[in-house]
């Protein structure tokens, strides 16, 4: 029941994703409308799967690799979503459900570890740390998309090729501010699932803060994004280097969520992602 | 379909002979009164653009037709217009007014202004009575099919001429327009008329800097803005969004040095530098500062040229969409010569079986018949007729459109020998007398279904 639910909602992203690529690179198919039902269905019945998995489960659904990973496919697509709802931008769609799809399908292939979850973890402090610590990165993530999409137009902007998917790109400043407001948004997200980890640690490990790698790799993308943020706010920086600055701090964040994983480092694994 | 079209246009007669035709006012109406009156012409429209001169019309002959405008335009002129002139009939005449609405013929392919032309000119020979009910279909399509055109295909997107240029490129930086400041350096007209573009697409500020004063005065009070010295190109830099470039001076007067604390003092806000002199007055250089973008004359030439060949595809697709309409078109054209031959057949058989039976009835009236089988006869005659006619009548309304539609009324018509339109008239008429012997009282009312017999 529960892979059948999954796999439809993958079905359903790829899709979407089909959709919102149609929508860039072939004008006329109007296909953008396929990428947003589409994604909406998925949002459904991944949802669905998420409930049905953490009631057979007794917790949150994020306890190996493969579940964060299904996990993570969730909050991008719902923060994707709401930002497409307030802004309406399906181009950045095209940006992000490919991203989306390859989370999905990771989380598919990647074998089910179903390793013996410490009582401990089963805390209310998981669902609270986790949806922070995940819609934050999604967040951060969908600006990376959009930082991506900046410097692209960015580039044929100063190179002057204004042929092909150029005349369906947003302006530059609308990239821009929804760059700098994605970013706002995730580093609020990701401050609360630090503070809230912090306490938590404090609790189970009777230390708030002791260099494991993911309270490190946390803290320095939270630098990174703090940096970002009050640079532009005192020394007005923005447009590209804005999405440069994005875009390697999503990349690191990135790198610390798989790398960790691979080198099996730390407190974190071996209970969830 | 008898409409035809004699005409030409920019793509087959040079503005010395298109002058020569050009009509406009007063002379267009008594032209188009002439063209009225020539033999065999029924309804008819004249477009007259700076581009084109046309005479669409419907002619029971319609090539006859076309050669009697082609006639009358030849005596117009005094010359000979033969090489010149085109005639169109039937389909292609509709193919042609479609294109010449949907701005597929225009010169500038796309250009907008072409179907708000032909509106006026449909406009003008309605007032004058020169059209009727079956060009007024044709017109009311043909501005129908340009909409369709324009909104699913991409001839009327991208800028193609440079102050429009101007604006998609402003537009593709900041979004929204509104709120922003454009910089005129120099007062040229082309930087005049890029402003002006833009203006009009919400910039509200904007500041004149000219080495005349005087000059920089005239041209920001056009726009409400405000006049400054060239000397304070520095600052101004800092302030404005946009700037226009236009002045005869000899060499760079925007340079990265100059521009490199304007960076600073905007806060990184993006630049957009738009270089219309040659010589040029803005290095390009300025390019590689960050959140700068400056284009010159060339850029802007090259995205026109883009943009043209971009449009000249489109139309391709517009025609495509313009010759499937032109089908449907004709196809219900045929469905309606259909329907009023079934209407004059049904009436006259009706016709003549009521008259029959009248005739059978007063013979037997010596019989003595009771009511109720002079009923019988009459429901007899009626009978007869309804079943004789099921067969043609369903074979004529499933078959409504395409040419074998047409050539069975057309048979229809000569087997019975029906006078359709005379019989269509009388019928429509006595409909109309039903109606207003109902009262104007009564109409609108719900007429309540009878309730058995």
């Amino acid at each position: 029941m529960a892979v059948v639910l999954l796999k439809t909602s993958t079905v359903l992203y790829v899709v979407a994703a089909f959709g919102y690529l149609g929508h860039l690179l072939v004008p006329d198919l109007k296909t953008e409308r396929i990428g947003f039902w589409g994604l909406a269905a998925a949002l459904v019945v991944h949802f669905v799967t998420i409930v049905h998995h953490s009631v057979t489960l007794g917790m949150t659904p994020v306890t190996n690799f493969q579940e964060g990973l299904s996990f993570f496919a969730f909050t991008l697509s719902v923060i994707y979503m709401g930002m497409q709802l307030r802004t309406r931008r399906p181009v950045v769609g095209a940006f992000v459900t490919p991203l989306v799809v390859v989370a999905i399908i990771s989380s598919l292939l990647v074998p089910a570890e179903g390793g013996a979850i410490p009582e401990s973890l089963r805390s209310v402090w998981l669902p609270i740390h986790i949806s922070m610590a995940f819609l934050g990165d999604a967040a951060l993530a969908v600006a990376a998309a959009v930082a991506l999409l900046y410097l692209i137009l960015e580039s044929r902007m100063k190179r002057k090729q204004f042929g092909g998917v150029f005349g369906r790109l947003p302006s530059l400043e609308s990239l821009d501010s929804l760059n700098y407001n994605l970013v706002r948004f995730g580093f609020v997200l990701l401050s609360m699932a630090i503070v809230t980890g912090t306490l938590w640690a404090g609790q189970l490990w009777e230390s708030y803060f002791e260099w494991e790698p993911r309270q490190t790799s946390a803290l320095v993308a939270w630098f990174m994004y703090a940096g970002l943020i009050v640079s532009r706010w005192i020394a007005g920086w923005r447009g590209r280097r804005a999405a440069v600055i994005t875009l390697v701090g999503f990349l690191i964040m990135v790198g610390s969520f798989v790398g960790l994983k691979l080198l099996d480092l730390g407190r974190h694994t071996g209970t969830y992602t | 379909m008898n409409l035809f079209v004699t005409g030409l246009s920019h793509k087959t007669a040079p503005i010395a002979i298109r002058e020569r035709l050009a009509f406009s006012g007063d002379d267009l109406e008594v032209a188009l009164g002439r063209v009225r009156r020539l033999p065999g012409i029924h309804e008819a429209v004249m477009l007259c653009t700076c581009n084109r001169t046309e005479v669409y019309a419907l002619a029971s002959n319609p090539q006859a037709g076309a050669e009697e405008v082609a006639d009358w335009m030849d005596q117009r002129t005094a010359g000979d217009l033969t090489p010149h002139l085109y005639r169109h009939t039937g389909e292609d005449a509709l193919v042609h007014l479609f294109s010449v609405s949907a701005s597929l013929d225009s010169m500038v392919v796309g250009e907008p202004q072409i179907l708000g032309q032909v509106k006026e000119a449909f406009a003008t020979a309605r007032r004058h009575k020169a059209t009727g009910r079956r060009i007024e279909r044709i017109f009311s399509r043909a501005f129908q099919v340009a909409k369709r055109v324009r909104n699913e295909t991409g001839v009327g997107e991208n800028a193609v001429s440079m102050s429009f240029v101007a604006v998609e490129l402003a537009k593709k930086v900041f979004g929204q327009l509104d709120g922003k400041a454009v910089l005129l350096v120099g007062a040229g007209e082309m930087s005049e008329l890029a402003a002006e573009n833009l203006a009009g697409a919400g910039v509200d500020r904007v500041v004149v800097a000219n080495r005349s004063q005087a000059r920089a005065r005239e041209l920001a009070q056009k726009f409400g803005g405000e006049a400054r010295g060239l000397s304070s190109l520095g600052q101004l830099l800092g302030e404005v969004d946009i700037v226009l470039s236009s002045t005869a001076a000899p060499s760079f007067l925007i340079t990265p040095e100059l521009l490199t604390p304007a960076v600073k003092a905007r806060r990184h806000r993006p630049l957009l530098l738009i270089d219309l002199a040659v010589p040029r007055d803005i290095d390009p250089a300025v390019n590689e500062l960050s959140n700068v973008y400056s284009y010159d004359v060339d850029d802007m030439q090259r995205v026109v040229e883009e943009n043209l060949q971009t449009r000249s595809q489109e139309a391709t697709r517009g025609l495509r969409l313009v010759h499937r309409e032109v089908t449907t078109f004709l196809d219900e054209d045929k469905a309606r010569a259909v329907r009023p031959v079934l209407t004059a057949l049904r009436h006259v058989a009706r016709q003549t079986a009521d008259a029959e039976v009248e005739k059978t009835l007063h013979k037997l009236a010596a019989a003595g018949l009771t009511e109720a089988q002079q009923a019988s006869v009459a429901a007899m005659g009626q009978a007869i007729i309804k079943k004789l006619l099921h067969e043609p009548t369903v074979l004529l309304r499933s078959m409504p459109t395409g040419e074998e539609g047409e050539r069975l009324a057309a048979a229809v018509t000569t087997l019975f020998g029906l006078d359709v339109e005379a019989i269509n008239e009388a019928v429509a008429e006595a409909k109309q007398k039903r109606r207003d012997e109902r009262g104007p009282a009564e109409v609108g009312k719900v007429v309540p279904l009878k309730s058995g017999k």
